[in-house]
């Protein structure tokens, strides 16, 4: 916490070490976190590509009232939350199809060696409908409270509260099923 | 068959090493640079009139008054002594190595809150030496603005202004000489600052690969309601490396936020006679000391102003005035809020003016005398303050026209 008010403190005085630091302090959580929600790591690795790019722009309005990965965590799944719906658009427009030929796209599983229960979360993880797994993962991998997930996403906490709910019911319902079979 | 509260746990404990393509990770890095960069120019462009106004508007600003105030409590310590026996420093111990002191070099960082949310932030580089005095390099977005030297040997004091290639000199007096170059008047400024206890250990931390124990605290003694301090010390020297301060301070006629972020200390530093020298380059233009012009348009106001020989009604009326004034300071000094506001109906007084004001001791007041323009009485007078400063100068009186309530005009 300290560490980070003295890199944002130097961030806004012009420092681009202190920049740096804060990327490659934070990368990683915003790539795990982008990655899980949009089960792509290329876009992944665009998410966090344009969340730091316009952090650096950011250094002479920046506030920043809690701590700094909050902040950063949330640019991210705001970020996500936009790229996912841009590309349900895209699906309506019939423009998927075309997409998904030339896409090389990699799913979180081809990072990993032999992972075979990071290959049977992804999976689950992407059968869940967006704003259930974002909820899921914002509380869960991203430690955020119901009632933050509810402000950053402008909607009631029992209405988050539920989200999270279902999303864990129909991953179980997944995840038992695979099992049984 | 997995439960909820297992999967809620899976997930939570799901150990997954990703990381950015290393390539990707390079254009990146490479982007933010270049990204950071441009931001910054544009930014001074656009910004650095706007800081320049507010810095002109305050020549003595809060800046060297945070330094004073910072290294007091840099080389204080000791006030923290004894601070339990599971901690790693030995507070006493800092107070031994800080009064060991004899040169230190220190970088702050201020940060002030301006409306429309575009903070002023300035870096400061600080010298300190005992045997020659301070100098304070001050930078705004990475360009050096302005050299302070404070020269306690030569009872002299510099302002070097880089970006407008002026500069200014001015007579210290003994207050600020000795400010300038005796810790003792900074630990004794800090015991006052200190004495009120309670404060937060705040365990052990790392900064910059240091490990290092810290302590905080807050409150009105320490400079305001929302004054906040924290100072963290290498357990290995006993030595500070970071401190921290957020006050609310006066700037441009409102109360904003104040941060001081103090690092990069090296203490004992070898510092030469020459780093305080003030290196003044001949195309640079010499300026006039703000405070002797506006203590010239002073004595200018106070010509205008000056005693006309009194009737008989006002020579009856002079002892009532030195009265009046006796009672004012008395109220400040019996903490008598009701009446001091009685003699400043205008003037709504924050706390931490009251503190500083409230226990003051009246030295002198002299014969009133009648300004020729205007019907105030004029009142020469010193008192002093419980911090053991002192103010001598003239107030002005005049009586209410209903009420027959003595009023003072243009604060005192």
């Amino acid at each position: 916490m300290l560490e980070d008010k003295v890199l944002i403190w130097k961030f806004k005085c012009g420092s681009s070490d202190a920049l740096c630091s804060i990327y490659q302090k934070y990368k990683k959580d915003l790539l795990k976190l982008a990655a899980i929600l949009l089960n792509d790591v290329s876009d992944a690795e665009d998410i966090v590509h344009d969340v730091f790019v316009s952090f650096a722009k950011s250094a002479e309005k920046l506030k920043l009232s809690g701590n700094l990965k909050s902040y950063l965590l949330t640019c991210t799944a705001n970020r996500a939350r936009n790229r996912n719906r841009a590309q349900r658009q895209r699906q309506t427009a019939g423009l998927d199809k075309a997409e998904t030929i030339v896409s090389n796209s990699k799913r979180p599983e081809e990072l990993s060696i032999c992972s075979e229960e990071l290959r049977r979360w992804s999976d689950a993880m992407g059968r869940l409908p967006y704003e259930q797994r974002e909820v899921v993962i914002l509380h869960l991998r991203a430690g955020m409270r119901f009632r933050q997930i509810a402000k950053l996403q402008g909607i009631s906490v029992n209405t988050i509260k539920g989200r999270y709910r279902y999303g864990l019911d129909k991953l179980r319902s997944i995840l038992n099923g695979e099992m049984k079979k | 068959m997995k439960s909820a509260e297992n999967i809620e746990k899976l997930i939570k404990n799901l150990d997954w090493d990703i990381d950015i393509n290393p390539e990707k990770d390079r254009v990146i890095l490479g982007e933010l640079s270049e990204v950071h960069e441009k931001s910054k120019k544009m930014k001074s462009a656009l910004v650095e009139p706007k800081i320049r106004r507010t810095i002109m508007k305050n020549p003595m600003t809060k800046l060297a008054a945070a330094a004073v105030i910072v290294i007091a409590v840099t080389l204080g310590l000791f006030e923290f002594s004894g601070t339990g026996t599971t901690s790693g420093v030995v507070w006493a111990k800092v107070l031994e190595k800080t009064e060991q002191i004899s040169a230190l070099v220190y970088d702050m960082t201020v940060e002030i809150d301006q409306p429309g949310g575009e903070n002023l932030v300035v870096l400061l580089r600080n010298y300190v030496a005992r045997d020659y005095g301070t100098r304070a390099d001050t930078y705004i977005y990475g360009k050096l603005s302005k050299i302070m030297y404070i020269l306690p040997t030569q009872k002299v004091g510099y302002r070097v202004y880089v970006d407008r290639k002026t500069y200014y000199q001015y007579e210290l007096s003994d207050a600020e000489a000795a400010r300038g170059r005796d810790p003792e008047e900074l630990r004794t400024c800090l015991k006052n600052i200190m004495s009120g206890g309670g404060y937060t250990e705040l365990g052990r931390a790392e900064i910059n690969g240091v490990a290092v124990e810290g302590v905080e605290r807050n409150g009105p003694d320490l400079g305001g309601e929302d004054c906040f301090m924290r100072v963290w010390v290498d357990v290995e020297t006993n030595l500070p490396v970071q401190i921290i301060m957020e006050m609310l301070g006066k700037e441009g006629g409102q109360m904003r936020q104040h941060k001081y972020l103090m690092e990069n200390f090296k203490w004992n530093a070898s510092l030469d006679e020459k780093t305080f020298e003030p290196n003044i380059p001949d195309d640079y233009t010499l300026m006039e000391d703000p405070r002797a012009g506006r203590d010239r348009q002073e004595n200018s106001k106070t010509q205008q102003a000056s005693p006309q020989t009194l009737t008989e009604q006002e020579q009856a009326e002079q002892p009532k005035v030195k009265e009046a004034v006796r009672r004012f300071f008395n109220a400040f000094t019996e903490q008598d809020w009701d009446t001091v506001s009685k003699y400043l109906p205008d003037l709504k007084m924050s706390q931490r003016t009251k503190d500083i004001l409230a226990g003051l001791e009246t030295i002198y007041i002299g014969e009133p005398a009648k300004a020729t323009n205007g019907n105030k009485w004029l009142i020469p007078y010193e008192i002093k303050f419980k911090n053991g400063g002192s103010q001598k100068n003239t107030m002005r009186l005049t009586a209410d026209e209903n009420t027959g309530q003595f009023i003072v005009r243009g604060g005192f």
